[in-house]
């Protein structure tokens, strides 16, 4: 049976923030750990994490994802020097990892990845999922994945992501660290189950751009034009811009099909771009030509109705059962580039507040990333610019 | 017409309508932006805040440079942080903290010469942008592409420390650039620093002279209790020398109370007869020059006895170097001046006598390893003790006899293991300077402690050659002189019974021809004259064979009685002279006693044959008187007559060999001489009393000798 842990920090020395976050999670049992899973912002240094657990948790499997922020059970934070960590005790989980995943290979080279899990572990019932946020395409690694594992087992996580700058995002297996990796968490503890839901609370407007040409996850034209110019010129931007100017204002709307635009309480998806190369777009999916997308703009009204409104309905999907820990993805595009602290702190505070146990909140690791996994319409699906729940139950 | 105008004007209305909006969101990220920016910045002056709390609890100055790195990465936000403090100028003893960076990664050298460069090209005690394009220049900073620096120093203590927040090329993509912004916020951080090391410093100086003002106190107390309470006299002085405050031993010492002696002149009331005018002329004047002075005078208690005092006067000043007082520590040292001049004393003898006696000393510390040799043995060895000082092991075994020297080693290892306790040794030795061979007899002794460890080896040393040269020699001659007494022995026997068989012949002859031969008047006289002579020279050859056999036979003991035997030989005697003469006896014990019958029998005829043969002439009242008295362990034996007696001259000459008392007497001269050879062979003792015409005593006193 698994038991989760978790602790973060915002601590300037890498070996310390280790230390700090493995105190916080397990007290002094540190050394018991069977899994630790550490978010890092990039300011950390991955080879000294993993030196450090190691040292810390020898017979523990080390995983680590950079990211722009954590969220912990003692909050939130944006920065470079931030660590946060979910740390398990039990035996029922795999893990598989891989290296050189790209937009062009996504799903061939998850596909891979999905088998070796499936060889490795069975009964997995739940997949947390990391990979580069960075030149993926999303949809198809979902693809790939749920040909090994079916359609039924939930894909939840995030893509990893470096302080909004789209230079570059790490991955850390085992000592090994990758800029175009990904791995994937099997949990096969059959009495647990996970609930998924996501909301960002955007509003799109306007004429829509239409694709109109792309290959895989690469868009080339939009109404015509060089994409990435007439991306920039609708957002009131020069051409030169990167993607740091672009992902907090530039989020991309698609549209959805009416019934999972109820369950999602928008009709738009949001997608996000955050690799260009001249006027060539990296997306974060897929995207046919043809595509209509739109441009959106942020309601903070809307983001926090929503958001209690996705917390309310996994707290009702739930039911008796007991959280026993939350995993949480959110876009970067809505930290610190979107709300100040204090309304950041409002906003994580009560999407913790529903899940507490006796007063408290359960194990709770969060990442701030380019993207994040979680069930829409009963599909597994990939979203951008959206606060996702995982809430593990017993 | 108008229609598809206006809604071409629409669209492009409604297309310009969008791109507003767009810019309106993009001009609200930008506010978004500035207020995080602002949120950033006042998050760092927080941090700034935080820190300034923070740092000021750190203990040590590694702790509180560790605090700073970190500070500088979290407010501003870099991806290293280096503080390098040097307080030497040498590139060795730079101490370099850094966060972001391993330490040990950094080439000190490297790094040296670039602050160097720093501290010419940019002001001290501000905040300094390092652009990438001046860095490129520098050879340890080369590889960042953006920093800041802010350095201080202190000419009077002598440090530099240098403050720097970086990014290196390598992760530069993920940071900011440094900007003015940041130089303003790093002066103040700097500053900040600056200050807070300063005060640390200040507060280190202050917490210094805290404990040693505690400290001093400390020992104030320590002082104050150990003034209190030693035995030895404690005096307390003004700058004047009166005296402020003693302690009981004081008191217990002389009898003057702190109240007597409070205001006089340190010592004046201990004066007496026989304190000494130079002593208290050399302690006057250490005080008026402010120096200590030790010595020891004769003072005297309130009752007027005197006593040795062992003073010492410190003069104490303080810190502007001002005389405040003086302490005086004395000490009643009479016994042990009494007990230190005796000591000397039989140092002084005892030194006289290792140097008249030429006895060696040497000692060796076992622990120290030091030697150490008085001048006696350095003459023994015909050495200087320069040649010894060098190394005394190496000395000693190149000058003890190559033959000798295993076997002193092997003795000298037992003592020194603890094997033996001491050993005596006689060995050789070659004198330095003349390089004769010397005996030396020695005694080497090992000094333990209580678990048994040698701590010390002593010994002594005396030369004894001559003296065992001398004890050869004599062993020789003795050894020769026994040969030559021996054959003498053999000879005398040997030719005493030669010469005795021919003169039984003779004798025989004789009295065949008295038996036979009818001889006229004078050929009888002349035959009695030959066998007069025989009788005497058979007498004479006789006792040369008493003589003889005394020398040469083992004492035999037996039992039997001593009176019987004085008896009988009376008998045998008292006819061989005309006159009449009687024996007294006076007996005290057993008369039977256990002894050497032959050698008894010889002593008791000749001392009664003396008796007889000296007896007064002409008259019939001689006697002799044999007394015994036996007692438990010895037997005495008195002969006393009252012959013609012996004059001093006879007397003193009585046992020699062949002395005879007058030309008269008939004797060989040998019968006493064998009489003290049998006393002193039975370990007796003889004494003689005589006076002439009066009589002779003689008392021979005998041990008894064991009868088993």
């Amino acid at each position: 049976m698994l038991n989760f842990y978790s602790g973060s920090t915002r601590v300037v020395n890498t070996q310390r923030g280790v230390l700090e976050c493995m105190e916080l999670a397990m007290g002094n049992q540190y050394a018991d750990a069977d899994l630790l899973l550490f978010h890092s912002s990039v300011g950390h240094n991955f080879n000294e994490i993993w030196a450090t657990a190691t040292e810390l948790a020898p017979d523990a499997k080390i995983l680590a994802a950079s990211c722009c922020g954590v969220v912990g059970r003692e909050g939130v934070s944006e920065s470079l020097k931030d660590i946060a960590l979910m740390a398990i005790k039990g035996k029922e989980f795999g893990v598989s990892t891989i290296d050189n995943v790209f937009g062009y290979n996504s799903y061939e080279q998850c596909h891979i990845l999905a088998t070796d899990l499936k060889n490795k572990c069975e009964g997995i019932n739940m997949l947390y999922f990391m990979a580069s946020g960075i030149d993926i395409s999303n949809d198809e690694c979902i693809m790939a994945i749920e040909y090994v594992f079916g359609k039924d087992v939930t894909i939840f996580g995030a893509t990893s992501s470096d302080n909004m700058k789209g230079v570059v995002s790490y991955q850390l297996v085992d000592g090994n660290v990758y800029e175009h990796g990904a791995f994937l968490l099997g949990f096969s503890d059959a009495t647990l189950k996970v609930h998924t839901q996501a909301t960002h609370g955007f509003q799109a407007f306007g004429e829509p751009m239409v694709v109109t040409k792309s290959n895989g996850n690469i868009i080339e034209e939009l109404n015509g034009r060089p994409a990435w110019q007439e991306y920039t010129n609708h957002l009131g931007l020069n051409a030169d811009a990167t993607c740091g100017k672009t992902i907090p204002i530039g989020a991309l709307a698609e549209e959805l099909l009416d019934e999972q635009a109820t369950e999602y309480g928008n009709k738009h998806i949001l997608r996000v771009v955050t690799k260009h190369d001249d006027n060539k777009m990296y997306y974060a999916t897929k995207c046919a030509e043809g595509t209509k997308l739109w441009l959106t703009l942020r309601n903070e009204e809307l983001i926090f109705k929503e958001m209690d409104r996705i917390a309310m309905n996994l707290k009702s999907k739930i039911g008796e059962r007991t959280p026993v820990a939350v995993f949480h993805a959110d876009c970067l595009a809505r930290g610190r580039f979107l709300f100040n602290r204090i309304i950041k702190e409002e906003l994580v505070s009560r999407m913790q507040y529903p899940f507490h146990v006796n007063g408290e909140c359960p194990p709770w690791l969060g990442i701030y990333g380019f993207g994040e996994f979680a069930r829409l319409g009963g599909k597994n699906t990939y979203h951008n610019y959206t606060t996702a729940l995982y809430v593990i139950s017993r | 017409m108008n229609q598809p105008e206006n809604y071409t004007q629409l669209l492009q209305d409604y297309s310009d309508l969008q791109l507003r909006v767009t810019k309106f969101s993009s001009v609200e990220q930008q506010l978004i932006n500035t207020r995080d920016l602002l949120d950033s910045e006042l998050l760092s002056y927080k941090k700034l805040i935080d820190y300034n709390s923070k740092v000021f609890k750190e203990i040590t100055d590694k702790a509180f440079f560790l605090e700073s790195t970190e500070a500088i990465v979290d407010i501003f936000e870099s991806d290293v942080s280096l503080i390098v403090f040097d307080e030497s100028s040498h590139p060795s003893n730079m101490v370099i903290y850094a966060e972001g960076m391993h330490v040990v990664e950094i080439d000190r050298i490297s790094l040296f010469g670039d602050l160097y460069q720093l501290s010419a090209d940019f002001p001290a005690s501000r905040g300094n942008l390092l652009s990438g394009e001046y860095m490129a220049d520098l050879a340890c900073m080369n590889k960042f592409s953006s920093g800041v620096l802010y350095y201080f120093s202190d000419a009077e203590m002598g440090y530099r420390c240098y403050l720097f927040s970086l990014v290196t090329k390598q992760n530069a993509p993920f940071y900011n650039n440094m900007k003015d912004r940041n130089e303003t916020v790093f002066t103040i951080f700097g500053q900040m620093v600056e200050s807070i090391f300063i005060s640390r410093k200040k507060s280190e100086q202050i917490k210094k002279q805290l404990t040693e003002i505690e400290k001093s106190h400390s020992e104030l107390r320590k002082l104050s209790l150990i003034a209190t309470k030693t035995k030895n006299s404690v005096i307390i002085a003004d700058t004047e020398g009166k005296v402020e405050w003693v302690n009981q031993a004081f008191t217990d010492v002389t009898n003057y109370t702190v109240e007597e002696i409070k205001d006089n002149k340190l010592g004046q009331l201990l004066e007496g007869a026989e304190t000494e005018k130079e002593k208290l002329h050399l302690l006057n004047d250490a005080m008026t020059h402010h120096r200590n002075i030790e010595t020891v005078i004769k003072n005297y208690r309130k009752n007027g006895e005197m006593f040795y005092n062992q003073v010492e006067i410190i003069p104490v000043f303080d810190t502007g170097n001002q005389l405040v007082n003086y302490i005086s520590i004395q000490k009643d040292i009479t016994n042990d001046f009494l007990h230190k001049n005796e000591i000397l004393r039989i140092n002084s003898r005892y030194e006289i006598i290792t140097q008249k006696s030429k006895i060696g000393i040497w000692e060796f510390d076992c622990v120290s390893g030091e030697h150490s040799w008085n001048d006696i043995i350095i003459n023994q060895y015909g050495a200087r003790r320069r040649d010894v000082e060098k190394d005394y092991t190496a000395f000693w075994e190149a000058a003890v006899y190559h033959e000798d020297l295993d076997n002193v080693l092997r003795i000298n290892a037992k003592i020194l293991s603890g094997e033996l306790d001491f050993a005596e040794l006689q060995y050789r030795i070659v004198r330095h300077d003349t390089k004769q061979i010397r005996t030396l007899e020695c005694l080497n002794i090992s000094e333990r402690d209580r678990s048994g460890r040698v701590l010390r080896l002593v010994g002594s040393s005396i030369d004894i050659t001559e003296a065992k040269d001398y004890q050869e020699t004599l062993l020789a001659k003795n050894n020769e002189l026994k040969k030559i007494n021996h054959e003498l022995d053999r000879f005398v026997y040997s030719i005493s019974h030669d010469l005795r068989s021919p003169l039984l012949s003779i004798q025989g002859l004789l009295a065949i021809i008295f038996d036979e031969e009818v001889l006229s008047e004078s050929i009888t006289n002349y035959l009695k004259l030959i066998d007069s002579s025989i009788l005497r020279l058979d007498d004479t050859i006789h006792e040369i064979l008493s003589y003889s056999r005394n020398s040469r036979l083992e004492v035999v003991s037996e039992k039997f009685d001593i009176v019987e035997m004085v008896m009988a030989t009376f008998e045998d005697i008292r006819y061989s002279i005309p006159d009449k003469m009687h024996l007294e006896i006076e007996l005290e014990g057993d008369t039977v006693i256990y002894s050497d019958k032959v050698r008894l029998s010889t002593l008791v005829k000749n001392i009664i044959g003396n008796s007889v043969k000296y007896k007064k002439l002409g008259t019939d009242d001689s006697y002799i008187k044999f007394g015994l008295v036996n007692k438990e362990e010895e037997i005495l034996l008195k002969f006393e007559d009252n012959g013609i007696g012996m004059s001093e001259k006879t007397l003193s000459k009585m046992f020699d060999m062949f002395y005879r008392g007058t030309s008269q007497s008939t004797g060989t001269g040998l019968g006493l001489y064998i009489c003290m050879e049998i006393i002193n062979k039975l370990g007796g003792k003889v004494e003689v009393k005589s006076e002439l015409k009066v009589g002779t005593v003689i008392s021979i006193i005998l041990h008894k000798t064991s009868e088993l």
